[in-house]
């Protein structure tokens, strides 16, 4: 990678993030922000009200922050599972982890557990449900991808299932509305507490990708070659699956279904530094935090309501893949 | 797409017909047996032709049911909805609604055979501006249905009125009590808030849950009982349970909030050990109430909206309803309208929104 | 970025192992020795009791019928099937015996087929090679781009190192594929039908490419569909029959029209003639 281009990639995330933080519904300056980030490592005069440090530091930041750790996260998957199933059309969710924590989480929510609770037990449904996929995929001591794609397909559409049967018994005046737009993915909900949980799966699964980016190389020329050139491939996609899974069942247990995230980001790094997944998984994050922060900040602020973040990132999100589509001519191969 | 379309049409040119034959039919009728039928004018405008004396209702809304005990037709009830069924208090209130069939499931979905098993006079429902997603069957199968408003306060007495009527004289009657005991409870109130400047009037927000942050705003029948009672909502959307940021909600900066989402008092609790809340107005009042349930929320469209506008009135206010005793308005009209004598224990698991 | 100082220690103490395996070997066993093989799917038995010895340098040709079993052959050799019985010893080594790393430093394979997926450049996949000597979490170093470059130039296609080999034709492909072998720098190189996609130029090209390598001291094992490729090398071909156990000899010995028509249910003849210039003479096959 060039080093101006690994210069953009690394400030315009945190650039962003600084934005973020003086834009909102609630009138805060650019300089003020400063001073009140400034206030929590130096002394300072305390010269704002509380409420504005409660802003700043319990709202904003966190869930600034929360974007773009899911927006990195997502993405990076998205190009490891693309890699690893050499299939451009594949996204973070291809194994069913998706469907098994929103039921995890609509069962949370029927069941009006708190939010923490809730996170736990979508987080855990998320996890079960790729063991599921994998332990279905697995023949012969290997787990071939078109059997784990296939498995995937069955556990996801099973947990469809249930989600539809909770949805069915939701109550509609209190519960159903909460489900639905929970589903829809929301990072309103972020808090101190609930970052603190979220964020620990997401950084190991991530540094595990990044790791491991120079194999998502030789796995994408086939499981075949990639053999016989001395990968161990069931454990290189073990480690692949357990780290998106940690990553994508922890984003959604926080904000939700988020989708076209882990699908689009990587297509277009790949336009940006091309398929080598050395540059690529690196760039998807730094392109994927940047763009979901920034869709987070139009969802909370276009409106006085919260505009679901799933619909902004379909809405955007199919636009631009349209456009790469027609940019690239199909050409991944 | 063209399926669809001219399946739409087809539907349109079907009501269409059958809104031409009704007058004809329930003409022909009363020509054969002159007192068969009445004729009820409902939400939508819709002149509805039913039994003379109606013995069978299905009340396809939840919120309804409640209502129609409280008129002294419960046991005409033939067919409910899966949701009334799980109201703890309606039950304790109402024992034989777990015996009522539930036709209607919790999407406003119809099961068909248990509906026409039942056998129904009419079908209650409530009218938001579009029918109901079963209107083209009971129209095939002439049940016929009432539509009942359901987005204010006003409608809310209309509601009871209609229902009454629907129901039979004495029903009726029992509505047109209750229409009188709540308008005056509403003079009781605005007697006293009418005349509030706007610096009086605290900012109440009316939240469901902190994890999920859903608010209630405007043009509904909780900005009703919230101007009614004193306050100004301020939560600047429109609608029931519309979705909105942290931020917004501290821009805001309400001086009361008001969790009406079960389970409430799990709700309450969780806004108060979020650090997010902290620097809001009603926190640092202690100013967070849980929203009073009984045969149905009180917030919403339920019998008891005549007692939510005493007790908004009371929370919001309580330097100025200090002759107000909410306790012993509230056993008065669980004795009155439901016959049922609450135990003070009962009593505080209304108010608590907790399960009897 | 290069592998963690771990992943040296153990690159060069396998190196040293190398050594000592060499010297423990009997100067002249050969690296690859098959004994009393044996290997069935379910209930078809594709061979047994075979013995084998392929020697240094050398290029052996195995040759029969579709469905005879000259992949799972080759596949057994390579590690990616496992025997019923008998033993078999890589570069004086139980195969058994390797990791996978280790297997692949000392065995190449390459695939009849292999669907492009991603359009890395000519040189990032000959690059891959390099993946047996890497940690888990390594990656190449300029070392390792060093042995490429060079593997690319051995197989003539140095000039295509900045282009994406999805956009090579199917035989410069195969080149680019045969020199990300090469940079695995292993002992044997084991080519399952390298030239079945290719057109007349390219089998040619790909053909004389196995056989430079030959000469440079690397072992190959071959498998093919024209039975003219084993006379191109002055190797030992191994000719499998349906049923019956295979031959295992010079090509000119082995490859007769005899076991040719044997081998493949039609008639089939072997011709010689004098070459036009130098000594020797042309061997070819054809069916009539």
């Amino acid at each position: 990678m060039r080093a101006g281009r690994a210069a953009y990639l690394i400030a315009a995330p945190l650039a962003l993030l600084y934005a973020s933080l003086f834009i909102g519904r609630f009138a805060v300056p650019p300089l003020e922000v400063g001073r009140v980030l400034l206030a929590h490592v130096a002394s300072l005069p305390h010269t704002w009200p509380d409420s504005v440090d409660i802003i700043l530091m319990q709202i904003r930041l966190p869930r600034a922050v929360m974007a773009l750790m899911i927006g990195a996260g997502l993405s990076a998957s998205g190009a490891a599972f693309q890699g690893m199933f050499r299939n451009p059309l594949v996204s973070p969710d291809i194994l069913g982890v998706t469907a098994a924590s929103a039921f995890g989480a609509a069962v949370a929510l029927l069941l009006s557990s708190g939010e923490l609770e809730l996170q736990a037990i979508s987080f855990a449904f998320g996890i079960l449900g790729v063991a599921l996929t994998y332990l279905l995929a697995r023949v012969y001591r290997t787990t071939p991808v078109l059997m784990l794609v296939l498995s995937g397909v069955v556990v996801a559409a099973f947990f469809s299932a249930l989600l539809g049967a909770v949805k069915y018994l939701a109550d509609p005046e209190s519960k159903l509305p909460a489900i639905t737009y929970w589903l829809l993915g929301s990072l309103n909900g972020i808090s101190t507490r609930s970052m603190a949980v979220a964020v620990p799966p997401i950084l190991l699964g991530a540094a595990g990708l990044v790791l491991l980016r120079y194999r998502l190389n030789v796995l994408a020329m086939g499981e075949e070659d990639a053999r016989a050139l001395g990968v161990r491939t069931e454990i290189v996609k073990g480690v692949i699956i357990v780290c998106t899974t940690l990553i994508t069942a922890s984003a959604v247990s926080v904000c939700g279904i988020v989708g076209w995230v882990g699908l689009v980001i990587p297509h277009w790094s790949r336009m940006v530094v091309g398929p080598d997944h050395r540059a690529l998984v690196p760039a998807a994050m730094s392109i994927g935090a940047t763009y979901l922060l920034f869709i987070d900040d139009v969802a909370r602020t276009a409106t006085a309501g919260e505009i679901p973040l799933g619909i902004l990132t379909a809405i955007i999100g199919a636009p631009c893949f349209a456009y790469l589509l027609r940019r690239t001519r199909g050409s991944w191969r | 797409m063209t399926a669809r379309a001219s399946g739409g049409v087809l539907i349109a040119a079907l009501l269409g017909l059958v809104s031409i034959q009704a007058p004809v039919c329930a003409g022909g009728a009363a020509a054969q047996a002159p007192a068969a039928t009445r004729q009820v004018t409902d939400a939508a405008g819709r002149v509805v032709t039913l039994p003379a004396r109606v013995t069978r209702v299905a009340d396809a809304w939840h919120a309804n049911n409640a209502l129609v005990l409280m008129l002294g037709g419960g046991d005409k009830l033939v067919a409910t909805t899966v949701q009334a069924q799980r109201q703890p208090w309606l039950e304790r209130l109402y024992p034989r609604i777990d015996r009522v069939p539930a036709a209607f499931d919790a999407r406003g979905d119809v099961n068909l055979e248990t509906l026409i098993g039942a056998r129904p006079d009419v079908i209650l429902m409530a009218y938001g501006g579009s029918l109901p997603k079963w209107a083209a069957t009971a129209d095939a199968y002439h049940i016929p249905y009432v539509l009942m408003p359901n987005t204010s306060l006003a409608g809310l007495e209309e509601t009871a009125r209609l229902t009454g009527q629907v129901l039979g004289e004495k029903e009726l009657r029992v509505a047109e009590d209750y229409i009188r005991y709540f308008d005056a409870n509403l003079r009781r109130v605005t007697a006293v808030t009418a005349s509030l400047e706007d610096a009086q009037r605290p900012k109440v927000l009316h939240t469901a849950s902190a994890g999920i942050l859903t608010v209630d705003g405007r043009e509904s029948l909780i900005d009703d009982w919230i101007r009614i009672a004193g306050g100004v909502n301020c939560a600047q959307v429109s609608g029931l349970g519309r979705p909105v940021t942290m931020e917004q909600v501290a821009a805001w900066d309400p001086d009361v909030i008001i969790v009406g989402t079960a389970p409430n008092r799990e709700n309450r609790r969780a806004i108060l050990d979020d650090p997010r809340w902290r620097g809001i107005e009603a926190l640092k009042d202690g100013k967070v109430f849980v929203n009073p349930s009984g045969a149905y929320l009180w917030d919403r469209h339920s019998a008891e909206a005549a007692l939510q506008v005493l007790w908004a009135a009371k929370t919001l206010h309580p330097d100025l309803f200090r002759d107000l005793d909410i306790e012993k308005e509230t056993k008065a009209f669980y004795v009155r309208y439901f016959h049922y004598a609450l135990t003070d224990s009962e009593y505080r698991s209304i108010i608590d929104a907790v399960a009897p | 970025m290069t592998g963690s100082p771990a992943d040296g220690q153990a690159r060069a103490a396998d190196d040293q192992a190398r050594a000592a395996d060499d010297q423990a070997r009997a100067p002249h066993e050969p690296v690859v020795r098959l004994r009393g093989a044996a290997f069935s799917y379910a209930d078809r038995r594709i061979f047994a009791e075979l013995d084998l010895d392929v020697h240094r340098g050398e290029v052996l040709t195995i040759l029969g019928p579709n469905g005879c079993g000259k992949s799972t052959l080759l596949r057994c050799i390579g590690g990616a099937l496992t025997l019923d019985h008998g033993t078999l010893r890589v570069g004086g080594a139980e195969l058994s015996a390797l990791d996978p790393a280790a297997r692949a430093r000392k065995i190449g394979f390459l695939f009849q087929d292999h669907s492009p997926s991603f359009p890395f450049t000519v040189l990032d996949v000959a690059v891959m090679g390099r993946t047996p000597h890497l940690g888990f979490f390594g990656a190449p170093a300029a070392k390792d781009v060093e042995i490429a470059l060079e593997a690319l130039d051995q197989v003539g296609m140095l000039h295509l190192q900045d282009r994406p080999y999805t956009d090579l034709s199917g035989g410069e492909r195969q080149l680019v594929l045969l020199a990300r072998t090469l940079t695995q720098q292993p002992e044997i190189v084991l080519l399952d039908e390298p030239t079945s996609h290719l057109d007349f130029r390219n089998q040619v090209l790909c053909l004389r490419a196995v056989g430079g390598l030959a000469a440079r001291g690397v072992t190959m094992l071959m498998t093919t569909h024209d039975p003219n490729h084993a006379f191109l090398f002055q190797g030992r071909a191994l000719l499998m029959f349906p049923g019956k156990p295979p031959a295992v000899g010079p090509a000119a010995d082995i490859i007769t029209g005899a076991a040719l028509s044997a081998a493949y249910g039609i008639p089939i003849e072997v011709f010689s003639v004098p070459r036009r210039t130098g000594a020797g003479e042309f061997r070819f096959c054809t069916p009539w």
